[in-house]
């Protein structure tokens, strides 16, 4: 909403990123381009400084090294809700919906940033924040149905399966139209029906303006969905490439698809 | 409400507990238990009257204040032991309005709202990055501080003796009528208030912080925001029981707000379960206002029935069904 004409259908660039704590190296000398329109995956082995990487680009951890610009806007400095103001939107890797809240609930504070009903109306019946209100609940239900979960609405979180939080928290993270999409490991804990929804609800958020990334272990679903995916290993890019050629990279195959994957 | 079509087709099948009623469901049952509630305290003026309905005029007052130290405990995870400090601004404000400015209570209310959200904020800011026990003992700081500040300054308080609140606020109705109507009305408008705020954007990015504070971060909600506006409104509440405290029992002094009346506020809090219901909060009231009075008898064993009234009542109350519970609790949309 917020975002200047600047980061509009704007890349998101990583450039010599390096992230450390208490001397251990997570991140090294990372340089990343994910590019508008396209859908990007981040894989690699446990430990490879994914979600790390993830954290960095939402702001949640400040990196020591290098920097991350949208289009030509530098985020150094940019704690998370500055990030959320630019379009950032994210999905976690354990769930992070709140127990008290209905599903419809959590998903509508993912439209938080783009609502300005003030005190008054949070506290009186007044008109302009019962249609702010039902706007919210429209967009948050239209983001269920994306994900096909809108039947599940005014559930409570206790009440679901894991898999269904997970979409949950997707539908959370996509109902704001974000810019920039970070899913982390979205498809752990579905089975394979699930997953199969998953990954086309995933093909169908593609769109020119969004930078679109997802971490994920299930490398049918990478393979499918992404149009370029980036390898991590212990904290450095070790490959980058279409999905085809990640697949006949002999390095790659080495160290996470020989080891995890079939 | 949620007629929307499926995205998915065949979407995975999911079976919802069918014991468990629906949010909305819960409310219709707890709203017709609030009204009939309602219309049974608004008629015991009708049936009894003196001593007991002044008792109850208080009573009211202080489950307002147990509203506040809920209203806390609820949207921030956070636990004071201070609240009698807030609920003290506001009385004061009201007897210091009367005396200064002749001032009646419809017009010093607001203004004790006003000075309660001032002395949350001033408390609240520099206390910021304080959770849990380390935040509880600094409102309790405050409490240990209050009497003695208000001795220190008694040209204005009034000192040991305090100040006295005798202006009427609506012509025409009787005294105790006055004392005992006036806080009802304001722990039904402070429930109604609550109720509604439960459906606001502010509340449920209150919540998702209270549980998950990198998620509400990611979704542009700031912790410091979300700490500041619940100290700001908790100690609104609070200073709206004072100045209704002040007026029902018509005087204010500082032996009423001691760190014992502070902790007697949380206990009350506990007590009905946190909750933000007008049940839950008349229960924290009458444990808090009519069980010493009850036990008053006793003599030397006051402290210990006390105590163990307080047992049962806790003891009991987590022994209900969670969907009794959830009913007694409220506060949810």
């Amino acid at each position: 909403m917020s975002a200047g004409a600047g980061v509009l259908n704007a890349p998101l660039t990583v450039q010599g990123l390096g992230l450390s704590f208490g001397g251990i190296q997570v991140l090294q000398d990372i340089a990343l381009r994910l590019e508008p329109g396209e859908i990007t995956g981040l894989i690699g082995p446990n430990g490879a400084g994914k979600t790390s990487l993830f954290n960095c680009l939402t702001g949640l951890y400040v990196p020591q090294a290098g920097n991350i610009r949208l289009g030509d806007l530098s985020l150094d400095g940019l704690a998370p809700p500055g990030r959320s103001a630019l379009g950032f939107s994210r999905s976690f890797q354990h769930v992070a919906l709140c127990p008290e809240l209905s599903v419809v609930e959590n998903v509508m504070v993912g439209l938080d940033r783009q609502s300005s009903a003030g005190w008054l109306a949070a506290f009186l019946p007044l008109p302009r924040g019962r249609l702010e209100r039902l706007r919210n609940r429209g967009l948050a239900m239209t983001a269920l149905s994306r994900l096909g979960i809108a039947r599940l609405a005014d559930e409570a979180p206790q009440q679901l399966p894991p898999g269904m939080l997970r979409l949950a928290e997707i539908a959370r993270a996509i109902a704001g139209t974000p810019r920039v999409l970070l899913l982390d490991e979205p498809a752990a804990g579905l089975n394979a029906a699930e997953t199969r929804e998953l990954s086309a609800a995933v093909a169908r958020l593609r769109s020119p303006q969004l930078v679109l990334v997802i971490v994920e272990h299930d490398m049918d679903l990478i393979m499918e969905v992404c149009d370029t995916i980036h390898v991590l290993n212990v904290g450095r890019v070790l490959a980058s490439g279409r999905p085809q050629a990640i697949r006949d990279n002999a390095d790659v195959v080495r160290v996470y698809l020989g080891g995890d994957d079939e | 409400m949620s007629s929307l079509p499926l995205g998915g087709p065949g979407g995975v099948a999911v079976s919802p507990d069918p014991a468990v009623p629906t949010v909305s469901r819960r409310w219709d049952v707890s709203t017709i238990v609030s009204v009939l509630g309602m219309l049974v305290l608004a008629a015991l003026p009708l049936v009894g009257g003196g001593y007991w309905i002044f008792t109850l005029g208080v009573c009211f007052a202080n489950a307002i204040a147990i509203l506040s130290v809920s209203f806390l405990v609820r949207y921030a995870g956070e636990v004071s032991i201070g609240h009698g400090v807030f609920v003290a601004a506001g009385a004061y404000t009201v007897a210091l309005a009367e005396k200064y400015l002749s001032l009646p209570l419809w017009a010093s209310l607001p203004l004790a709202a006003a000075v309660g959200v001032v002395l949350g904020i001033v408390f609240a800011y520099p206390t910021r990055h304080l959770a849990g026990i380390y935040l509880a003992v600094a409102t309790m700081a405050l409490a240990l501080a209050l009497p003695e500040l208000l001795l220190h300054f008694s040209g204005v308080s009034g000192g040991y003796e305090g100040l006295y609140v005798k202006l009427h606020a609506l012509p025409g109705v009787s005294t105790a009528m006055q004392r005992y109507y006036l806080p009802l009305a304001g722990l039904v408008v402070v429930v109604l208030l609550l109720r509604h705020f439960r459906r606001s954007r502010q509340a449920m990015a209150l919540l998702l912080i209270r549980t998950s504070a990198h998620a509400a971060e990611s979704f542009g909600v700031r912790r410091s925001w979300a700490r500041l506006s619940c100290m700001a409104l908790s100690s609104a509440i609070a200073a709206i029981a004072g100045a209704l405290l002040s007026f029902s029992s018509s005087t204010v002094s500082p032996n009423s707000f001691t760190l014992g009346t502070s902790i007697f506020l949380l206990v009350g809090s506990v007590v009905s379960l946190y909750s933000l219901s007008l049940f839950g909060a008349v229960l924290g009231g009458v444990f808090l206002t009519l069980v010493p009075l009850l036990l008053a008898g006793a003599g030397d064993w006051v402290p210990i029935l006390y105590g163990g009234a307080l047992l049962a009542v806790v003891l009991g109350l987590n022994a209900l069904p969670a969907r009794m519970r959830a009913r007694l609790q409220g506060g949810r949309s």
